[in-house]
């Protein structure tokens, strides 16, 4: 039996596990810090210092504890922080072993929530206003998913969040050890988060340039920033400084946008031994992928709204396409030419090993019932251009609408009219 | 070919060839009895030649009266004949009570 533990960064007193946030803001989190998914099959760098960079290799993204010892943080560029601990294991991202794990995650979550929401890699929220009645202590939800997580290796194992607003619920997520949860009372929420580093804000909220800028104001702890008035964070950083501002004292307005439900994509996978390098190949996999999709009980006699591509290289690299259609689509032949124009123009990052086709926002139609309007409105511009032409040409429209003058007119001439019809 | 009295023409050249007045009354010879019911028709053609054979009337099916704006300079006084000529053809036609004149004209119901 797991309890909710304190944390460690505050003297704030958590609750016991057995109350649950109030029902007007319940927000479950999971996360997989990306540094504990690259380190899961690596034990042999446990204990060292250890940087996680982004895929351009410019910046470090994460850092071990022991890497932090050295004055090596997130955002740093990887030039100064080799610098900085000429021991470092510089560790390059490996997106597609988070994807999984994310997935994972999110299957996870979808056994206690149908309102889901994967808001990055690794990350992954909940919606629990409503589920009270089946879930009515933190513990059952956190005994739920993590029994629906029980298959992911022990490395890969995530902590567990429950707070009112996201960002507490993010923050207390990466608190909690593997498989453990902590919850985070609203009240409590402001001195929870008060020790934070702003680094840990959202990167939609704050981007690195903003932190580093914080920080030569001597701003580097959530607390800091959530005691400034809200005018002047909006003032430095707009709009997206004053959500900042708000998170960091608790009160994360960002709703949640859960994925669309299980029963409304269809998903087909290709995995390829050995992994494909040509579009040719890759085109043909997609295309019998394309017809097992279609045929799908779920996808019958329904039309498509969204398409998305995922791959995966040999070496754990990640490709994504999404393509909203313009309208929806039930036609093979057309829903083949959207792939095949993703595929074309795209340039991969290696042979793929991976294929995942996902067909989304499966309509209800089966069918599609032709606008009478449209028809005429079409009718219309033809008879415009043609009149047009006739008037050029006589020198007068040939072509007159019949309109009603006086129609309870006594006498027949005054009912109806002749209007010259000039488009 | 004159045309019934009230019928004036719009005031600007303009305004007159983008509104025309449909179902306009078409000139029409009458030979008509004492009592002033036509006898037989002919069609005339609007530079007031007969353009038709006469037609006899067989008989006159309903008779009615419109008096329109009485009380004004350009008031209208109809007489209007629902009448089949021979052959079995139907004819609705009217006198102008104040000119006198014959005109052909279809006489809905009034919407």
């Amino acid at each position: 039996m797991s309890t909710v533990r304190v944390p460690l960064r505050s003297q704030v007193q958590i609750q016991p596990s057995g109350s649950r946030p109030s029902p007007d803001g319940s927000v479950a989190c999971l996360a997989i810090p990306p540094l504990r998914c690259e380190l899961a099959d690596r034990p042999a760098l446990a204990g060292t210092p250890v940087a996680l960079v982004d895929e351009a290799r410019l910046r470090v993204v994460e850092v071990s504890p022991e890497a932090r010892l050295h004055g090596i943080h997130a955002g740093m560029k990887v030039r100064d922080a080799t610098q900085c601990c000429p021991t470092l294991n510089v560790l390059e991202p490996r997106p597609a072993l988070l994807a999984r794990a994310a997935e994972a995650l999110v299957q996870a979550m979808s056994t206690v929530s149908p309102l889901v929401e994967e808001a990055s890699q690794g990350v992954v929220f909940a919606d629990l206003r409503g589920m009270e009645a089946i879930y009515p202590r933190t513990e059952d939800v956190r005994r739920e998913v993590m029994a629906a997580l029980a298959g992911l290796p022990a490395g890969l194992r995530p902590g567990m969040g429950v707070a009112g607003y996201r960002f507490t619920a993010l923050v207390a997520a990466l608190r909690a050890e593997a498989g453990q949860a902590v919850h985070v009372p609203q009240e409590e929420a402001a001195a929870f988060l008060a020790g934070e580093p702003v680094s840990r804000l959202p990167l939609d909220l704050l981007d690195i340039e903003v932190v580093q800028r914080l920080r030569l104001l001597g701003i580097e702890r959530c607390g800091q920033l959530a005691a400034l008035p809200r005018h002047a964070v909006e003032a430095q950083f707009g709009a997206a400084g004053g959500v900042a501002w708000l998170a960091a004292g608790g009160q994360d307005p960002r709703p949640l946008r859960p994925r669309p439900w299980e029963r409304e994509r269809v998903v087909e996978h290709v995995q390829a031994e050995p992994p494909l390098v040509s579009k040719e190949a890759i085109l043909h996999a997609l295309e019998q992928m394309l017809g097992r999709t279609l045929r799908h009980p779920r996808a019958r006699q329904r039309f498509v709204r969204l398409v998305r591509l995922h791959a995966e290289t040999e070496r754990g690299a990640l490709w994504e396409r999404e393509q909203v259609l313009r309208e929806p689509l039930g036609d093979r032949s057309r829903l083949w030419t959207v792939l095949r124009s993703l595929v074309e123009y795209a340039e991969f990052p290696g042979p793929l090993s991976l294929v995942t086709l996902e067909l989304g926002g499966l309509t209800e139609e089966s069918g599609r019932q032709h606008s009478l309007f449209v028809e005429q409105m079409r009718r219309r511009e033809q008879l415009d251009e043609m009149v047009r032409h006739l008037k050029v040409r006589f020198g007068q429209s040939p072509i007159a609408r019949v309109v009603e003058v006086e129609p309870w007119h006594r006498l027949p001439e005054r009912r109806r009219a002749l209007l010259e019809y000039d488009p | 070919m004159s045309q019934p009295r009230g019928l004036r023409p719009s005031a600007s050249p303009a305004s007159r060839a983008s509104l025309r007045p449909m179902g306009l009354p078409r000139g029409l010879s009458v030979r008509a009895d004492v009592e002033g019911m036509p006898v037989a028709v002919t069609r005339v053609d609007p530079r007031g030649r007969r353009s038709d054979r006469e037609a006899r009337v067989e008989q006159v099916d309903e008779v009615w009266r419109v008096a329109e704006a009485w009380w004004r300079e350009f008031s209208q006084a109809r007489t209007y004949f629902r009448v089949i000529l021979e052959g079995g053809r139907p004819l609705t036609c009217f006198r102008d009570d104040q000119t006198g004149l014959w005109f052909e004209q279809p006489y809905g119901d009034p919407a």
